[in-house]
């Protein structure tokens, strides 16, 4: 059989224009946060004396150069003093509270509104149990309308905050008008162990303290968007139920504490699962993966962020925020994709039109993905 | 040669995966118009999800100047046509004859296998004596040794089908152009366009990162390639 085509397809299909009656939420302001100090991988092994050439490479090979980390007090002798879960518990409290403020702050002042605008907040954490949680405390600290409405997304690590994105765009899109906010405030500082195992060895490589937060509206009924920033179409998710126990940050008997478990194998996992929940997202809005122009994919760690790269076919330059936020920050969990996006914007390249996918990963093992559209 | 010279042509052949033919002639300079071709033949690769093959039929070049209306919004949607060739999940065969230079050149030079036949020649100059300053001149400049490139892009000229196989600009000289795209089509449909891609990207990048960047991404790749002859060998 011979076709010829005289009037070639568009390279993005009608079907994906999404003329919906019922305006989409926009991310209208972003904000970041991070703590004051910062460390290199090589001054954290000093401070910490470690000798062992095994977690001295794994340090090293992190693709990582710097993180935000609030470290424990000192004892009389100079050596760190051990902090038992109590103090960990305390330091998440007083860090996501400190870093969810500034961040919800910034992402208010970027978007031109007040405090008194917000109508929706959701918090998104894992690196520690807070009840009331951290929304109740952000109202307070802040001077949040106490009517406010709120959902706490806890435990859900770092694929969480596309779960409170999904929660808190619906609220948005729902309610046309009204200011919905997303505070993602990881303390990794609170969440470790600190023993003679690689286990430990590669979680204490990887993680930094971080907050980010984002702003969403939808058009109010009937009115024109007055903001710029990009709708949030749709989302597609996928659990890897074969990889459950492969990442999880569970009790530890032993050591007293909650502790992060990361098969070595997982990075791999879930690159290998990368490409079925992508096409998923992207065929439901009749879109191909070449029409994406902007990927923001969690930092998750270097194997990680390769092997999605891989699957997806994705350019070392796709990736570019993705590996700048690992460089210069490490893995700062559920937030981390959000300062990858802040970096997009920041490059002024994005035009209306563009489409964008926002990709993170976690336990469970879990791979989130939103498509949004400038 | 209005409307023919920019078809795009859809060719099914049953069992050795779907061949798709994208004709670009270099005399012609309405970029709009290669751009739409090689954006639809990408199209309907992508959809065939790696069972596709995509044939460039180059020729002809530049006779003077380049077309008028010509924006570098325009070189730039051709360049990102282009660009999407270059990255498709499918083999690409440029067979080359007669004069190839202009759109036809950069067209070839973004295919996995080139074929010339034995009069084609690649002309590289199309402004005077100097060559057109657009991505076809970075690609020589990977694709070509340092000096070669140098005397190409300062004073142009044009390259014998011999002299382009000898720098491994063509992988292939004929006198029969037809018969060699044939054996190549049957050569490349039995592999992966998807897996093509793969490997395709991780030697393209070899080129400019150290090995430390590049271990990760080809562990990643091994563990793809490992993962998919698992799954062939276990009947769903």
């Amino acid at each position: 059989m011979t076709l010829t085509l005289n009037a070639p397809a568009p390279h993005a299909l009608s079907a994906a224009r999404h003329e919906t009656v019922v305006p989409d939420a926009q991310i209208i302001g972003v904000g970041t946060a991070v703590t004051d100090m910062s460390y290199t991988q090589q001054e954290l092994l000093d401070m910490f004396r470690i000798a062992d050439p095994k977690v001295r490479s794994v340090f090293g090979n992190s693709a990582i150069e710097r993180r935000h980390l609030t470290v424990p007090p000192l004892n009389a002798d100079g050596t760190f003093a051990e902090e038992r879960q109590g103090a960990l518990l305390q330091k998440h409290k007083k860090l996501a509270v400190e870093m969810g403020a500034d961040a919800l702050r910034a992402s208010l002042a970027d978007a031109g509104i007040t405090l008194s605008a917000i109508d929706y907040l959701c918090c998104v954490t894992s690196t520690g149990f807070l009840t009331p949680g951290l929304t109740a405390l952000l109202i307070r600290e802040l001077g949040i309308d106490p009517s406010c409405h709120r959902a706490d997304v806890v435990g859900m690590g770092c694929n969480a905050g596309l779960n409170g994105l999904n929660a808190t765009a619906n609220w948005a899109k729902a309610n046309p008008g009204r200011v919905a906010v997303m505070v993602c405030a990881e303390a990794c500082s609170a969440a470790y162990v600190m023993d003679s195992t690689m286990r430990t060895a590669v979680v204490n490589s990887l993680f930094g303290d971080g907050a980010a937060a984002i702003a969403l509206m939808a058009p109010a009924t009937g009115g024109e968007a007055a903001f710029d920033g990009p709708r949030v179409l749709s989302f597609a998710s996928h659990i890897i139920t074969d990889a459950f126990d492969a990442m999880r940050y569970d009790w530890d008997d032993e050591q007293n504490k909650f502790s992060f478990f990361l098969d070595p194998e997982i990075p791999y996992v879930v690159g290998a699962h990368a490409e079925q929940v992508v096409d998923r997202l992207l065929s439901g809005a009749g879109l191909r993966r070449g029409a994406v122009k902007h990927w923001l994919v969690h930092s998750g760690g270097k194997k990680v962020i390769d092997a999605v790269r891989v699957n997806l076919g994705l350019t070392r330059h796709d990736l570019r925020h993705t590996t700048g936020v690992l460089r210069d920050y490490g893995n700062l969990s559920s937030g981390s994709f959000l300062f990858s996006y802040q970096r997009l914007l920041r490059e002024r390249i994005v035009a209306p039109g563009d489409y964008g996918v926002l990709m993170t990963m976690g336990p469970g093992s879990t791979i989130e993905t939103v498509l949004v559209q400038w | 040669m209005n409307g023919g010279s920019n078809m795009f042509t859809d060719v099914s052949v049953s069992g050795d995966g779907d061949v798709l033919v994208v004709r670009i002639d270099g005399a012609d300079g309405r970029l709009v118009d290669h751009t739409a071709a090689v954006a639809a033949a990408c199209d309907r690769a992508e959809d065939l999800d790696g069972k596709a093959i995509v044939v460039v039929q180059a020729a002809g070049a530049p006779a003077g100047a380049r077309a008028g209306g010509l924006t570098v919004k325009l070189v730039s949607k051709w360049e990102q046509a282009l660009r999407r060739l270059e990255r498709l999940p499918a083999a690409t065969i440029a067979v080359a004859t007669g004069d190839c230079g202009g759109a036809a050149l950069d067209a070839l030079l973004v295919t996995d296998l080139r074929i010339a036949g034995e009069s084609a020649r690649l002309v590289l100059s199309t402004e005077g004596d100097l060559m057109w300053p657009g991505m076809s001149l970075y690609r020589l400049s990977r694709q070509l040794p340092a000096g070669v490139v140098r005397r190409a892009a300062l004073f142009g000229g044009a390259l014998t089908a011999n002299e382009a196989r000898d720098l491994h600009l063509v992988h292939e000289v004929s006198g029969d152009p037809s018969a060699a795209l044939a054996a190549a089509v049957r050569r490349v449909a039995a592999g992966s366009g998807t897996e093509l891609a793969v490997r395709r990207q991780l030697t393209s990048e070899a080129q400019s990162v150290g090995y430390e960047d590049a271990l990760g991404v080809h562990l990643a790749a091994c563990d793809r390639a490992l993962r998919r002859a698992a799954a062939e060998a276990t009947p769903a």
